[in-house]
Formats: C-alpha cells, sequence, structure tokens
C-alpha cells in the first residue's frame, strides 16, 4: 500500500487535499459566540480535528502483536482499544505517524487519504 | 449639586473612577500615571470605593488580573503608561478578542530609548490595531467625563470592547484646572450596573478564551470590526445622552474656526487648546482646527466632512512611524482621502516629541508654512517642528 500511495504523488496528491479541506472548512459552519465563548461544558470533541490529516494509518491485524505502543505514544488518544484490539480514531488522528514509527512489528502503514 | 473644584487631572480620572462604582482595580504605578493609581489605592484604603485594589507586579499583569476580573463580570479598571503599555502589547489584543469591557486610562508618554518620562503619544498610536476604541481628551473635564462615558460604551452589548482614554502625560495628569465633579446619584442614573451575559461561574461553566483554529478565526476578527463599527454609534449616542444628563458633550471629532477654512490644521489631544488660542490670536478665517477626539474606531465620514473644502491639511501630532518618515494620523488621513476627491495638500508636522513643549509660536510657524502652501509655494511633506538640527 506504501507503494501504492507513492505513485500517486504530485498534482493529484494535492488535488485531494484541496478537496478535503474544503469540506472539512464546510462542516464546521455554526454560529460563534462574541468573543469565542464555548458555553457548553467538554463540547472540545465536536470540533473534529482529524481534516488536518494527509496520510491516514491503516493497522494490519495480521501483524499486530497487541502490544500497545501505538495506544500508549499516540500523542492525540487517537488509538482506541477496543478488546484486545487497537483501532485509528480517524476523528482526530491528525496523521503524524508516530504510531507507525513506534509500532514494534511494522503493522502500522501510513495511506494518503482517497476521500 | 456637583463640586467644582481645582484639580490635577489624575485626580480628576480617580475622583471619576469612583463614581462609576468600579469593582476591581488592577494596574502597576508608572510616571506620569503614578497618582491616578495612588488616589484610587488611597480611596480603596479608606473606604470611599467598594472595590478590590490588586497589587500586581508588573503591568502584564495588571491587565492580565484585569481580564480575569472582567471575566467573572466585575467592572474593572486600569491605568499606565508608555513602557507600562507597551509590556501590556500582547494582553491588549486579549482583552479585545476576549470582548471585555475594561476601561483604561493611558497617560500620554515617550517611549524609551532614550529613557524619557515626558509626554507624546507614541505609546497608545503603537497600540492603535489593539482592538481598543481610543479616545484622545484635551481637559481634565474631558478625562473625568470620558470615563463614565467609556464604561457606558464599553459595555453597551453591542458593542462590549475595551476603551483607552488618552490623556497627554503632564500636560494634563499633572496640571489644575477647574474641574466639575458630578453627583454621585446623576452618574449612578446615567450609568447603571452592568454584568456580562457569560461569566466565569463554576456553577455554569464555560470556556473563555479558547482556540480559534483557521476555521473560525477570520469570523471572529470581523466579529470585532463589526463591534467597532457599532462602537462608533455608540459613542455618539453616549456622548448625546451625556450632554442632556450633566450638560457637557465632546462629540467624535470637533471642529474650530472651519466655516471658511482653507487650511485645517488636524490633531489629537490637549495641544488643541494651543491651537485654537493661536487660531483666536491671528483671527484669519482660511485656518481652521479638526480635533480627532476619537481616533478608534476611526470616524471616516465625519472627518471627511470637515475636510471636504480643505486646501491644505496640515496634521500635528506627537508620534513618528519611524522609518516611514511621518506621523501615524498623518498617514491614516492620506489613506482615508484617497479614494475620495477631496485632495488637499497634506503636511506632516512632528511635534513635542520626549515632553519638548509646543508653543503658541510653533503652531504659528505650522501656519505660516501651511498659508505658504495655500499660495502655492514649495512646502516640504514633512516638518519636525522645534528641532535643533545643529545637534544632530
Amino acid at each position: 500500500m506504501g507503494k501504492e500511495y507513492n505513485s500517486k504523488k504530485g498534482e493529484k496528491g494535492q488535488f485531494l487535499s484541496s478537496l478535503k479541506r474544503e469540506s472539512f472548512l464546510a462542516q464546521s459552519i455554526m454560529k460563534l459566540n462574541i468573543g469565542a465563548i464555548i458555553t457548553e461544558p467538554g463540547s472540545s470533541g465536536n470540533n473534529k480535528t482529524g481534516g488536518w490529516r494527509i496520510f491516514k494509518p491503516v493497522i494490519n491485524m495480521e501483524k499486530c502483536i497487541d502490544c500497545g505502543s501505538c495506544w500508549i505514544f499516540c500523542p492525540d488518544a487517537s488509538i482506541i482499544k477496543e478488546g484486545s484490539e487497537y483501532k485509528v480514531n480517524l476523528d482526530y488522528c491528525k496523521g503524524c505517524g508516530i504510531c507507525s514509527n513506534e509500532c514494534p512489528s511494522g503493522a502500522i502503514e501510513l495511506v494518503m487519504e482517497e476521500k | 449639586m456637583a463640586e467644582k473644584d481645582l484639580m490635577h487631572g489624575s485626580h480628576a480620572v480617580a475622583e471619576a473612577v469612583k463614581l462609576c462604582s468600579v469593582d476591581v482595580i488592577s494596574a502597576y504605578p508608572i510616571t506620569p500615571q503614578t497618582h491616578i493609581v495612588e488616589d484610587l489605592a488611597e480611596m480603596v484604603a479608606n473606604g470611599d470605593i467598594d472595590a478590590e485594589y490588586l497589587m500586581v507586579e508588573s503591568e502584564h499583569s495588571a491587565i492580565s488580573a484585569g481580564i480575569g476580573a472582567s471575566a467573572t463580570g466585575a467592572r474593572v479598571f486600569t491605568a499606565s503608561s508608555s513602557q507600562g503599555l507597551a509590556l501590556m502589547h500582547e494582553v491588549l489584543w486579549i482583552t479585545s478578542g476576549m470582548r471585555l469591557p475594561i476601561v483604561m486610562v493611558n497617560a500620554n508618554r515617550a517611549l524609551s530609548a532614550p529613557i524619557n518620562i515626558w509626554n507624546d503619544q507614541s505609546d497608545s498610536m503603537a497600540e492603535r490595531d489593539s482592538g481598543w476604541l481610543q479616545i484622545y481628551v484635551e481637559t481634565n473635564q474631558e478625562a473625568l467625563d470620558t470615563v463614565i462615558q467609556a464604561y457606558k460604551i464599553a459595555e453597551n452589548r453591542d458593542v462590549l470592547l475595551p476603551v483607552m482614554i488618552c490623556m497627554d502625560g503632564f500636560v494634563l495628569t499633572h496640571t489644575v484646572e477647574p474641574v466639575e465633579i458630578p453627583d454621585s446619584e446623576v452618574v449612578d442614573k446615567f450609568l447603571p450596573p452592568f454584568t456580562l451575559s457569560y461569566i466565569l461561574d463554576s456553577a455554569n461553566p464555560i470556556t473563555m478564551g479558547s482556540l480559534g483554529d483557521p476555521s473560525y478565526y477570520m469570523e471572529l476578527r470581523r466579529q470585532q470590526e463589526d463591534a467597532m463599527e457599532k462602537a462608533l454609534e455608540a459613542v455618539e449616542e453616549v456622548d448625546r445622552e451625556f450632554r442632556e444628563a450633566f450638560g457637557r458633550g465632546y462629540g467624535i471629532i470637533e471642529e474650530y474656526n472651519m466655516e471658511e477654512a482653507e487650511v485645517v490644521l488636524v490633531t489629537l489631544g490637549s495641544v488643541a487648546g494651543t491651537i485654537k488660542e493661536v487660531i483666536d490670536t491671528i483671527g484669519d478665517k482660511r485656518v481652521g482646527l479638526l480635533k480627532i477626539r476619537l481616533f478608534r474606531p476611526f470616524p471616516k465620514e465625519a472627518v471627511l466632512r470637515a475636510l471636504a473644502r480643505a486646501k491644505v491639511m496640515s496634521v500635528i501630532e506627537k508620534d513618528v512611524s519611524t522609518g516611514l518618515g511621518e506621523g501615524a494620523l498623518s498617514s491614516e488621513l492620506k489613506g482615508i482621502l484617497f479614494n475620495t476627491s477631496i485632495r488637499p495638500r497634506a503636511m506632516g508636522f512632528v511635534v513635542g516629541l520626549g515632553g519638548r513643549d509646543v508653543t503658541p509660536e510653533n503652531i504659528e510657524e505650522i501656519v505660516e508654512m501651511s498659508i505658504g502652501a495655500l499660495e502655492g509655494k514649495d512646502m516640504p511633506e514633512v516638518t519636525w517642528i522645534g528641532l535643533k538640527e545643529e545637534q544632530i
């Protein structure tokens, strides 16, 4: 999959990321309070910051040894533990790649987003 | 009955703050603002004002603590000058961005280096983009009255912006003038108690000072600009109401001897008094004064109306944008004229930097040069008045 991504670098890649950016801007329409006051406590999760991402991590479950390194090292709590399996929460993942870098079994690949 | 007394400008400001029933005074002393906050500290200590006086370690803390207090719904006053105002710089933007109606008196003083405690207006001019309203006053009475007006403007729900009252250091702060102190009952009626719609309250938690990422920031900035437009109306409205309640008003600009004026002298602050004296002495109908009282928001329409017949526009100001070679007001006036058909000959005069006296003779020299330009003589675009060139 890494190779597939490399072959798509260049113009097409830029086009995809600008499309994604527009949909991100459209999604965040809401009336802003004077002085940027947020009146709903604990509402920061409503801001889906995953729109900043260009690459997404994809976990190959066959290679995954459930060690939890990705979960420990993710700076944004975007790796979720479900039972003994680890999954990626793409609503907030910014595609930094730390999970992939830390994975001892090479189970996490960063893939250019197609959508 | 309102009392009339002789007092320093600083004391007049302290009396105004007392009348406004402020809840929190957060300030750090600096010449020539010091006796504003000294007087206030004394009033609080004597129980004359029911307010918290916050002793802070710097101006940065003074305005930051003021923000915290204002966010709880308190009415907040602060005062500063020169290096103190410069130290507040980043927090000034936070105050206006958070839309907190804090009122500050800035005792205008030159900026270092070289260190200089005397008057000019470089300090507040350097903060003109910070989102605070700026009102330049001419007399001690106006300083007192403007503090009362300022809270009513800042607390207007369509405005909710901080106000900086710019008052020439020493020239006003340390000069004794007759000042009428309004009755507190009339002030209470004019300026009712106020609290913000959303306040810091542990029972109803909210977030203030949150992140505004690229998808929100521009809209929030535009909200501030829209509020500045509303502020322009609010300043005029509050001034009208003030005139009804107290019999005095100041407008957003002042025109003096302007009926037939072809040479329009434009200025800010206390030097307008000297200019009026000179205009009266020379008695030339061709020479008038346009005083800009409200500098932010800039009263474009009123200024353009006043300049409509001007053949020479001579801007007299106590600041210089180093590297551009002229004062900020000069550049801004030329900017607003650009898309109009009004084309006076624009002359800039830098005066009174670092407390250099601006004498009637200096003003006469400016008038003479301006009349020279009116009569078609070649005149410099910018002149530093009273400059001792042999020392440079």
